[in-house]
């Protein structure tokens, strides 16, 4: 089975923007110039989030989209079968065809991964349509790409022999809020290998 | 019944509310209601394309390529395997730069007071034939030096070229507000000179220690290299965290301006304890050099008749006696301390360059340092050892002119190294291999005669040289400065040396770059003449006579060298697009030959601007050629068979020309040093009557925060800083540019919360207020304010609501203080704050 | 002036659905998915739930109240569910991108998993059932209990669609992980007992208006209903009390603090609790010994109001305060803007308008029959 999943490391990143500007511009180009491209984040049309925190009294950055949930809460939520696993990638995806906006989806991702589109009303998620269609033609996301820092992977988890995987094994890593049982699949470096 | 309507009708309205569930999705096009877009998913299968270039957010220049999907410029990847593959969010905003809704897209004449940002739309004729003739009137008054030129990095290849254009010394950089101290220092020590010159060994460093130094935010290449290094450790010290910190690098918050005690603190630890490299310091640098008590070296000509004055003498522990440096076999004592008789006869009592050192150190034990740096004397003897045990190094800085005492951090920084013996090893302090790239302009003498000759083999002879020869403005005040356009306010406010009169700012901001904003609007106030040539409305533009928009660099040619590596590569930067519809953009290189054609025709023609260039499309081939010119001279110069170099050019969009080879210098090249080794004890600062040893002295700049309410504010660079890509769209959203950061504990003592606004009250200029946002955060120590640079714009070109209007512009607050000599200002200053909202 | 009642209510019937449509057509994004829409939405469907629950004592129990009252105004009790559920779904729908296509959308999808597909499908249950009850109540006439098992399975049925119908939907809610205060099964228990207090309350005020000139059948509904207020107020007290003190040991606490010692605390304290429980128990009790009607319909109009906070605040306060995915709270800021409260008028609208018109046009009376197109007067 192939199981995608993007890897953000903590120890590397720092906080230069590159994939959260990047994802608007290629995913989300009509919002470019709007003064409230993303009223449900107050945040630029992107799908990364960008949270300030501390850890032990220690400034940290995290950056989050969708953790691609083996058990994925917004999948349960969907009424319509829109939110679902794609067959080929097992990445969480929308079929916008059947999506009829209801927000469920939304609501229910507890990493807040989920944006309402102020335009169409209708859920805006990672991958967004670019990137989607960069991996259809075998290249990384783009946010994965511009990162400077190389503190970003994306791949199959279920190949031994994927970058991700290596970096996975070579790592102390974490999953956000494993306790809620969403399983999500990306993974946060706290220390590089 | 008023209204009849039968149960029927009833029924039917009913029923629809009833049945609107069940209709299929057909009829869904019908409705009124605003329907969802699904147009995005036909992105699947779209056309990708990629262009090669560098990237021109910063002055950085790192290595990127642009991305086309669909012929749309849709997102910015570093380019792999260019030696500074970089990106960030600056670059990232590239894709809002080019049809900016704020970008200068027709000249504009001012109409109303300077200030005011009333402007008219003009052609671009009207506009060159207008500053034309104001020129030749000034200069007719004033001379040619009454005119001056600054700029930034942009255009930085061509400055020397419109300095015999409109010839004119006074072309000064924004570097007095930058690295000035940093490259007197290199100078100095190690007699390199600007940032890159050298540089720490990013990609096989075991431990790097970076003071005052925003690390991989600026040329995100050099974060680039440090992350493909993963054995390195990184420690930053400075008052506010720098974004690397956020990693797994370690932050030393340290009280402002006390880098150097510090630094010296380090030093003291390292040689208290016998850290330091021995071998390195005996033969490679000046420590054992003897110094006579009136702070000379002890010379050949010293101890002999006729005695060469440049034999710099050491104790030959062999012989015991003074010897030449550089006799081979000898066994330079460090610690040696006593007499030597001089040739008349006198006896004079000597120290080693070493002991001197020493000496001064030792005001700098970890406690006292502590005390002076707020840094536990713990830290300080750990970070030295770890230092010496990783044999790390200690990086050079760039941006540091903040507290007005910067020249002696850098010194410090600088000869730590040289106490590690870590200098053009791997892993340590490295001088970069030159890229020998040709010079836009080279002066040449034929047959007694001078010319300035172009790297396009044109030649001017020198009776048009016009001022050129005369001592730039700076340099008449401050000896060593690299630049210092402070001195030029000072000119155009007092006349001294010399009146200026007409300035050209070029791809700059001085508004948000040098000190004291009021003294720069009351300078630009007596100006003859001021024109700007940018992308975007800066604060500059609302002052100027004449704004000219230029091209950004996705419209443009451009081959140059590649920054920010220590080999020696070259890069290209194809034009990638027109400008958008409606904009009338010309390259400034265009602008400049084109004024100097109307005021200086001469000049003009003898550097080989033909009138046909007048014709843009013409210029454009013009300037490719340049483009061309520059190639072949290169391919020249390292014997490189041109299409080799054309071909790789093309494909890769860079060239190694030379890989970086380790343990030159000082090693089998002499430094540019006066004893051609590195210089603990700097000859060239003795020379110049500055203090030969680093030391640590209070911030001159600016009075010292005492109660409390008042704090250090001081500024910075990051990753998003740039006085362009900040007024791109996507910056609305990240807050912490647009705020003054302070501690939560300061926070919590003064009653305010995150997102209040506050008063700042500068301490330097008191009364003079600023107003601002606060972002309550860990990331800048107790006692101290952070704002990035470049924010808090007031320019009436830009909308009243326009986000970039956030935060403080540093300026506004201090007061302009220049180190003497040396020439490097300090940005930093104090304020007492007080709680708005 | 039925005449003016009618053309009134036919106004208030077009202009409501109007004004959701053009809700729906300049609504925003906010901060927080489910906003004043779905607040309205819940609140319509659990007054269709309480009143249902209501007319179950007589439909289902038997029991016809002091006076018959419950037999004799069964049928009005019966449109007053149905008037309440048109516009809960004209919200909902208004409250989806794709509205024309949204229902169909989720039948046809068999998402079993999704708590949104069981809404769908005990809509669409409760929607046959309602009619085919309106209609056997209508033409059942003179009050004459059936005789037939057939009403009362339809009774049945309805109490059982209803009670699931409202479980499910607090389940929407409560089974969403990401918003710790609902997760959990108080919210299918609050929502019954809070459906009865604002069905009961809707009721009474709709009977007592309905017959404010009756007084012997005034008397009885206070009779009635005060009781039912008080026992399912003292109820959802009960079940809330527990929910909050539960809450303490979870992550839940971090809105449930919020609410009860928080940013929200002054309106748990004054709307909910002062309002809501003490001076609504105190009036309905003064109402059921001095049997004072008016008494009767101001706890009733407190009630009905003070219920649309509590679904405001179960809705809209947890999710304004959720664990981030670094775990830590954060806040999301959220005030309706025009276009909410143009559709929440909306939909009262629709609701005042069906009551005003069934009233007028149907034979809802206890004697009434059905004369014409089956149904109507």
């Amino acid at each position: 089975m192939v199981r995608l999943a993007h890897l953000w490391d903590m120890s590397r990143c720092v906080a230069c923007m590159a994939c959260v500007i990047a994802c608007n511009s290629a995913n989300f180009p009509e919002y470019m110039r709007s003064s409230n491209p993303n009223p449900q984040w107050s945040w630029l049309a992107s799908n990364i989030k960008v949270w300030w925190i501390s850890v032990g009294g220690r400034p940290r950055v995290l950056l989050t989209q969708c953790m691609q949930c083996d058990n994925a809460p917004c999948v349960k939520a969907c009424p319509t079968k829109a939110s679902h696993y794609d067959p080929k990638t097992g990445l969480v995806t929308i079929d916008y065809r059947l999506c009829i906006g209801c927000k469920a989806c939304v609501v229910a991702c507890p990493y807040g991964a989920r944006w309402m589109d102020p335009e169409s009303h209708m859920p805006n998620k990672c991958l967004g349509p670019e990137c989607s269609s960069r991996i259809e033609n075998g290249l990384k996301p783009v946010c994965v790409t511009v990162c400077p820092a190389n503190a970003r992977d994306f791949g199959d988890l279920d190949d031994p022999e994927s970058s991700i995987s290596r970096r996975v094994r070579e790592s102390t890593t974490i999953r956000l809020r494993e306790e809620l049982g969403t399983k999500p699949r990306n993974v946060v470096v706290l220390r590089g290998g | 019944m008023a209204l009849r309507i039968s149960r029927r009708d009833f029924v039917k309205i009913a029923g629809t509310a009833l049945a609107l569930s069940s209709i299929p999705v057909s009829i869904s096009v019908v409705s009124g209601f605003r329907q969802p877009s699904v147009s995005r998913l036909e992105a699947i299968g779209s056309q990708r394309e990629a262009v090669r270039t560098f990237c021109g957010m910063c002055g950085a220049l790192c290595g990127i390529q642009v991305v086309k999907v669909d012929g749309r410029i849709a997102y910015v990847e570093p380019l792999d395997g260019h030696p500074q593959r970089g990106l960030c969010g600056r670059s990232a905003s590239t894709v809002w730069l080019w049809d900016s809704p704020l970008r200068l897209r027709k000249p504009l004449k001012r109409v109303g007071e300077r200030g005011e940002a009333r402007f008219q739309e003009v052609d671009w004729d009207t506009a060159l034939n207008e500053i034309a003739a104001k020129l030749r009137e000034v200069v007719a008054k004033y001379g040619y030096k009454s005119i001056a030129i600054t700029h930034h990095d942009v255009w930085s290849y061509y400055m020397p070229l419109f300095s015999y254009l409109f010839g004119t010394p006074n072309v000064i950089s924004h570097v007095g507000m930058c690295h000035a101290s940093g490259t007197v220092a290199r100078g100095h020590i190690l007699g390199a000179g600007g940032p890159p010159s050298v540089d720490p060994d990013y990609e096989n460093a075991s431990y790097i220690l970076f003071v005052s130094r925003t690390p991989g935010t600026a040329s995100m290449g050099v974060l680039n290299r440090l992350r493909g290094n993963r054995k390195v450790r990184i420690v930053v010290v400075d008052p506010r965290m720098p974004e690397i910190g956020l990693g797994d690098a370690e932050w030393i918050p340290i009280i402002p301006g006390t880098d150097a005690a510090f630094l010296l603190s380090l030093a003291h630890v390292i040689i208290e304890e016998r850290l330091y490299d021995e071998t390195f310091l005996k033969y490679y640098s000046n420590a054992p050099f003897l110094i006579k008590p009136d702070g000379k070296p002890l010379t050949e000509a010293d101890l002999v008749e006729e005695g060469d004055a440049r034999k710099y003498m050491v104790w030959d522990a062999k012989t015991k006696k003074p010897v030449d440096h550089k006799t081979p076999g000898i066994d330079p004592d460090l610690l040696y301390e006593g007499d030597v008789t001089l040739k008349d006869g006198t006896v004079a009592r000597v120290r080693t360059a070493f002991q001197l050192f020493r000496e001064r150190c030792s005001k700098y034990k970890p406690e006292e340092a502590s005390r002076i740096t707020g840094v536990p004397a713990e830290t300080i003897r750990r970070i030295a050892r770890e230092l010496a045990l990783y044999k790390g190094v200690v990086d050079d800085t760039w941006f540091i002119s903040k507290n007005g005492n910067d020249y002696d951090d850098v010194r410090a920084a600088l000869i730590l190294n040289v106490l590690l013996g870590n200098i053009d090893k791997p892993g340590g302090l490295c001088f970069q291999e030159s890229a020998r790239f040709p010079a836009v302009i080279t002066v040449v003498t034929r047959d007694g005669k001078r010319y300035a000759r172009t790297f396009y083999d044109v030649e001017m002879p020198e009776e048009l040289f016009g001022d050129v020869g005369a001592t730039r403005v700076d340099r008449t005040k401050y000896r060593a400065t690299p630049a210092t356009f402070d001195a030029i306010l000072d000119a155009i406010l007092t006349g001294d040396p010399y009146p200026v009169k007409a300035l050209f700012v070029i791809g700059t901001t001085p508004i948000h770059r040098d000190m004291d904003v009021d003294k720069i609007k009351e300078a630009l106030g007596k100006l003859d003449l001021l024109v700007v040539i940018d992308i975007l409305p800066q604060d500059i533009v609302d002052y100027a006579d004449y704004v000219l928009p230029d091209t950004t660099y996705l419209e443009r040619d451009e081959f140059t060298t590649v920054k920010w590596t220590l080999h020696a590569a070259v890069h290209l930067q194809k034009k990638i697009t027109e400008p958008p519809e409606g904009c009338d953009a010309r390259s400034a290189l265009w602008i400049m030959f084109e004024i100097a054609r109307r005021a200086f025709p001469e000049r003009a023609r003898a550097l080989g601007w033909r009138d046909e260039y007048a014709d843009y499309h013409k210029f454009e081939e013009f300037e490719e050629s340049l483009s061309e010119i520059l190639v072949r001279k290169v391919a020249d110069t390292w014997k490189i068979p041109l299409e080799t170099l054309r071909k790789e050019l093309e494909e890769k969009g860079y060239y190694i020309l030379k890989s970086k080879e380790y343990m030159v210098r000082p090693y089998r090249v002499a430094l540019g040093t006066p004893s051609g080794k590195c210089e603990i004890y700097s000859l060239t600062a003795l020379g110049l009557g500055l203090d030969p040893l680093p030391d640590y002295r209070p911030p001159p700049a600016y009075p010292l925060p005492k109660a409390d309410d008042e704090f250090y504010l001081v500024n910075g660079k990051g990753p998003l800083i740039s006085a362009h890509a900040l007024l791109m769209e996507p910056m609305r959203f990240f807050k912490h540019l647009w705020s003054v950061w302070m501690n939560p504990r300061d926070a919590e003592r003064l009653g305010i919360k995150d997102g209040d606004i506050v008063e700042l009250e500068s301490l330097a200029k008191p009364g003079k207020r600023v107003k601002a946002r606060v972002w309550v955060t860990e990331m800048v120590r107790e006692k101290v304010l952070f704002t990035y640079s470049y924010v808090g714009r007031r320019s009436k070109l830009l909308p009243e609501n326009h986000f970039a209007r956030g935060g403080v512009n540093i300026h506004e607050l201090n007061k302009a203080y220049v180190i003497p000599i040396v020439g490097g200002g300090a940005s930093n200053t104090s304020v007492r704050v007080r709680r708005v909202t | 002036m039925r005449s003016l009642l009618l053309v009134i209510s036919i106004i208030a019937l077009v202009l409501g659905p109007a004004l959701i449509a053009y809700g729906y057509t300049i609504k925003e994004v906010h901060a927080i998915s489910w906003g004043l829409i779905v607040v309205g939405y819940t609140f319509f469907a659990l007054v269709t739930v309480g009143a249902t629950i209501v007319n179950s004592l007589y439909s289902v129990f038997g029991y016809k109240g002091p006076g018959e009252v419950l037999e004799r105004n069964f049928k009005y009790g019966v449109w007053f569910a149905i008037s309440a559920i048109i516009p809960a779904w004209l919200l909902i729908l208004a409250d989806l991108a794709k509205p024309l296509e949204g229902f169909f959308r989720i039948i046809v999808s068999f998402a079993f998993e999704s708590r949104i597909y069981w809404m769908a499908v005990l809509y669409a249950i409760l929607a046959i059932l309602l009619v085919v009850e309106l209609i056997y109540a209508l033409r059942l006439g003179g009050g004459a209990k059936s005789k037939l098992t057939l009403g009362l399975a339809i009774a049945v049925l309805i109490l059982l669609v209803d009670v699931l119908l409202a479980s499910n939907l607090a389940q929407v809610f409560g089974s969403m992980v990401a918003v710790p205060g609902w997760i959990g099964i108080h919210m299918a228990v609050l929502f019954l007992a809070g459906a009865v207090i604002v069905g009961a309350s809707g009721q009474a005020l709709y009977i007592s208006l309905y017959k404010w000139r009756d007084k012997s059948t005034l008397d009885y509904v206070t009779q009635f209903y005060s009781p039912i207020l008080v026992l399912a107020t003292l109820l959802y007290v009960f079940l809330l009390g527990w929910t909050i003190v539960t809450a303490w040991y979870s992550p839940a606490w971090i809105s449930w603090g919020e609410i009860v010692r928080g940013a929200f605390a002054t309106g748990f304290w004054v709307v909910e609790v002062l309002l809501g429980v003490v001076i609504a128990i105190a009036l309905a009790a003064y109402a059921l010994l001095r049997r004072n009607s008016i008494a009767l319909m101001l706890t009733s109009v407190i009630l009905f109001v003070v219920s649309l906070y509590r679904v405001y605040s179960l809705i809209v306060h947890h999710q304004s305060i959720a664990l981030s995915p670094a775990g830590l709270p954060m806040i999301l800021y959220y005030t309706p803007d025009a276009a909410e409260i143009l559709m929440i008028l909306g939909g009262f609208l629709v609701f005042l308008a069906l009551l005003l018109l069934g009233t007028l046009l149907l034979p809802l009376g206890y004697e009434e029959k059905p004369r014409r197109l089956w149904i109507f007067k």
